[in-house]
């Protein structure tokens, strides 16, 4: 009973700040169907590694999916680090062998877009998932926000634009980020050339750095089959 | 003077201790890419240390052929000088010690040219080890370890760094380092030569060589700021590693690689102007002695 | 005659050491010239100021009638030479050892040639072997092989007999007689065996101390018919006594174990004669022609010592 009168407070405290509000497991579940819609895809790409240590050049990529869960991230050419939790760019993944509890958390704004908030806490007490937050436009069922706790490889957060692929659910921007480790070789170790150009002054805040990597992603392909053996 | 050089040469290729050099350096090579085709991983992991809890790396492709030359000349080139002091510490105390020095003096050569054409033959023979140097450390690394992008692991200032260098833009890169790596040596063998001029067997003079070389070596990396102030600046040894600067890739304003370039030209150019006044200095005080000096051999 | 080498006042200090002082003498075209001294009497390095290995402190050389400081190169590529050791790359071929030394005198030979050279000095069997595998007898004939390749007109040979055989010696010094009276070289021979020089040489120089004893014409300085005899006995004192009074003391040193004296070697047989009738009994009786004997008579038994006389 006592439940009842504070969910029914909730919803006219909601209900004042938005009328157009909707349920948000129904809103979860529209934004979830229309990512469905894709069966399989791929996509090709461009990825930029913004993290202070790592100077490599952006790499062209191309991105493989398939229902429900199979997902592959490689380079075409070249070497490439590939940012662990990847799999999450791909939105399925969040959705798929997971059982979720979803609370309403709200509303936010991103870039100029209302979304709304909608917390995911995983059911199952073994999911390497903590908690992913969505952050959904209401009006185009689009993730544009997803921030994900894990308890193996932390917390990193997505942000997507969609254009052209809009219809299916498929950004075609990604920033995805990540508190990344520092990294530090022990000097003499690597004999290296000093020109004396580089010295001092980099010290630094101890602050976890934050990593970055951008996709811009163009080309998909989409429910076309794709063969299993991709993903070997 | 190019058959007195003709005539070097010969007496080099025809000692067994010219091979000694040639043959370490291939026993070093094959080790060093039988230990990196067996576990090069564990290597790897090792220089991404905590790189590889927010990436993932295909560490395979990563131990390539332009990677395991980088490794290799990175140990082989603190190695080779004590292969050229081998050959130049001997140029000109060895022949004191056959006893050949006094013959070769009383030749129709000025002692100028004489020596000359000692260091000649010695810039040579260092020329050849690296020639021997490439076409094991690089072309037969790319055949055994295929050829990909090439990670270099840097320690730059207080700051640790992971470049990546793809795989067209380094070729032109060993070729540089390559020569880069003759000019260094040559300091070496500049130095092994004035110091066999003073002596009248070659195991002082080689030895000598390779213990400044050692010392100066061991100064240059102790790093702390007051000898990397002071001291470090004035030891040519702390030179000799300039052919990585080639592998410094330079960078843009966003923190990319742009293909084609070097981070600090400048640094380079010094170091080398360094290295050449070095062996001119070296070979100046040789020759100024060598012609003062008495044979008594 | 005309000169071809010309020292004059020739002086190398090495810190205080005069090793060379003030040293003049004169080797003409043609010559065989004994230069003779003691080990560490100055021949070495006036041999080597000769060579230019060493500069002289003061004093002049010409040869060909050139400066040799200002014509060094034109001078070197008419002189060979063996200095001290006959030092060769041991880990070459005796031929290979050869072109590469006439190479490094600007001439080219072809191996037909060289063999010849090798020939000269009796080495054409061991042309290939190297130079490691060679007895010093060996390495001696290669190095006149060596300093004659590129056939120079001043010849410098030192020691050039030692670590030969009998046969090797006589070897060598005919090849030594026929470089000059046939081909006209000039030969320069140091040496510290007056014996080796009295027998090739026409003219001769005799250092000591870095300072010149005497020089000139052998024939004038050594009288072939000359000897000094070196005596021991059962009683050097009467034997001593003995060979005094019979006027046969001229040049006579002695100590208490030895007589030596100078005599003509006729006189030889006498003196034995003389004195086993005086009831002396003869332990040695030996001919000696060493430089310092040779010194003895130059200094007119300076050094002479009566040790029996009181």
């Amino acid at each position: 009973m006592k439940t009842n009168i504070l969910y029914l407070i909730l919803l006219t405290f909601f209900f004042q700040k938005n009328t157009s509000a909707q349920d948000i497991n129904i809103l979860v579940g529209n934004a979830r169907a229309k990512i469905e819609k894709v069966t399989d895809y791929e996509a090709t790409g461009k990825m930029k590694t913004n993290v202070t240590f790592l100077k490599i050049p952006i790499a062209t990529i191309k991105l493989y999916f398939k229902n429900p869960n199979k997902f592959k991230l490689i380079s075409e050419k070249g070497l490439s680090f590939v940012p662990k939790g990847s799999m999450s760019i791909n939105l399925n993944t969040i959705f798929t062998g997971n059982n979720f509890i979803i609370i309403d958390a709200g509303f936010d704004k991103i870039e100029k877009t209302n979304v709304r908030v909608a917390k995911l806490l995983p059911t199952d007490e073994n999911s390497d998932l903590v908690l992913t937050t969505l952050y959904i436009d209401p009006v185009n069922f689009l993730i544009l926000k997803s921030k994900t706790t894990t308890k193996e490889n932390g917390t990193y957060e997505l942000k997507m634009k969609y254009k052209k692929y809009s219809l299916y659910g498929l950004p075609d921007e990604i920033l995805f980020s990540f508190n990344a480790k520092d990294y530090k070789l022990p000097k003499g170790i690597t004999f290296d050339f000093d020109d004396g150009a580089s010295n001092k002054k980099t010290i630094k805040s101890e602050k976890p750095k934050k990593g970055e990597v951008e996709i811009l992603l163009s080309n998909y392909i989409i429910n076309n089959g794709l063969n299993d053996n991709i993903f070997k | 003077m190019l058959s007195l050089l003709q005539i070097e040469l010969f007496k080099i290729s025809r000692r067994p201790r010219t091979y000694i050099a040639f043959a370490a350096i291939t026993a070093i090579v094959l080790i060093f890419q039988f230990a990196f085709k067996s576990d090069g991983q564990s290597y790897m992991n090792l220089m991404l240390q905590n790189v590889q809890d927010n990436f993932e790396l295909d560490r395979s492709k990563a131990i390539n052929g332009y990677f395991m030359c980088y490794i290799i000349l990175n140990t082989l080139l603190v190695q080779v000088p004590i292969l050229v002091a081998l050959i130049a510490g001997d140029a000109i105390s060895g022949e004191a010690n056959m006893g050949t020095l006094r013959l070769i003096m009383t030749k129709p050569y000025s002692r100028t040219q004489i020596l000359f054409v000692k260091f000649l033959a010695s810039f040579i023979f260092t020329i050849l080890l690296l020639i021997w140097m490439a076409i094991l450390a690089l072309f037969l690394s790319l055949y055994i370890f295929g050829a990909d992008d090439m990670l270099i692991f840097r320690v730059k200032g207080d700051e640790s760094q992971i470049l990546q260098i793809t795989k067209d833009d380094i070729m032109w890169r060993y070729f540089a380092a390559f020569g880069y790596a003759t000019i260094a040596l040559t300091v070496i063998a500049a130095l092994g030569i004035l110091l066999s001029v003073f002596a009248e067997n070659s195991i002082g003079p080689i030895v000598a060589t390779v213990c400044i070389v050692l010392f100066f070596t061991i100064v240059s990396n102790i790093n702390v700021p007051i000898i990397d102030k002071n001291v470090k600046p004035w030891l040519f040894t702390s030179y000799l590693v300039g052919w990585k600067g080639f592998f410094y890739i330079g960078l843009d304003a966003e923190g990319q690689p742009v293909k084609g370039s070097i981070e600090n030209w400048p640094a380079i150019r010094n170091s080398l102007y360094i290295l050449i006044a070095h062996i001119g200095v070296f070979l100046s005080i040789a020759i100024y002695s060598f012609r003062k000096k008495d044979i008594l051999s | 005659m005309k000169p071809l080498i010309e020292v004059t006042q020739l002086c190398k200090k090495f810190d205080q050491f005069t090793a060379v002082n003030e040293l003049s003498f004169t080797v003409n075209e043609g010559d065989i010239f004994g230069f003779l001294g003691e080990n560490g009497a100055g021949k070495s390095t006036t041999i080597r100021m000769l060579l230019t290995l060493i500069q002289p402190t003061s004093g002049n050389i010409n040869i060909f009638g050139e400066n040799l400081q200002e014509n060094r190169k034109e001078i070197l590529k008419k002189v060979g030479a063996v200095i001290e050791k006959p030092d060769m790359y041991k880990y070459l071929s005796a031929l290979e050892n050869l072109n590469l030394f006439a190479k490094m005198s600007r001439i080219k030979l072809s191996k037909s040639q060289l063999m010849e050279q090798l020939d000269l000095v009796g080495l054409a069997d061991r042309s290939n072997s190297k130079v490691k595998t060679f007895s010093q007898g060996m390495k001696q004939r290669l190095g006149i092989a060596v300093s004659l390749v590129h056939n120079p007109d001043l010849i410098i040979l030192d020691e050039p007999t030692n670590g030969l055989d009998p046969q090797g010696i006589v070897d060598i010094r005919n090849l030594i007689l026929k470089l000059s009276h046939e081909r006209g070289k000039t030969v320069l021979v140091p040496s510290h065996l007056l014996s080796e020089i009295e027998i090739i040489a026409n003219r001769m120089l005799i250092i000591n101390k870095g300072e010149k004893i005497i020089e000139g014409e052998v024939n004038n300085l050594l009288d072939p018919s000359k000897t000094i005899v070196k005596i021991e006995t059962t009683d050097n004192k009467k034997a001593f006594h003995l060979l005094t009074k019979s006027g046969w003391l001229e040049k006579l040193k002695t100590n208490e174990s030895q007589i030596q004296l100078e005599v003509d070697k006729k006189e030889i047989p006498n003196i034995i004669r003389f004195l086993v009738e005086n009831n002396i009994e003869i332990n040695l009786i030996q001919p000696r022609h060493s430089l310092e004997d040779y010194f003895l008579t130059l200094t007119k038994s300076a050094d002479y010592v009566e040790p029996f006389t009181n």
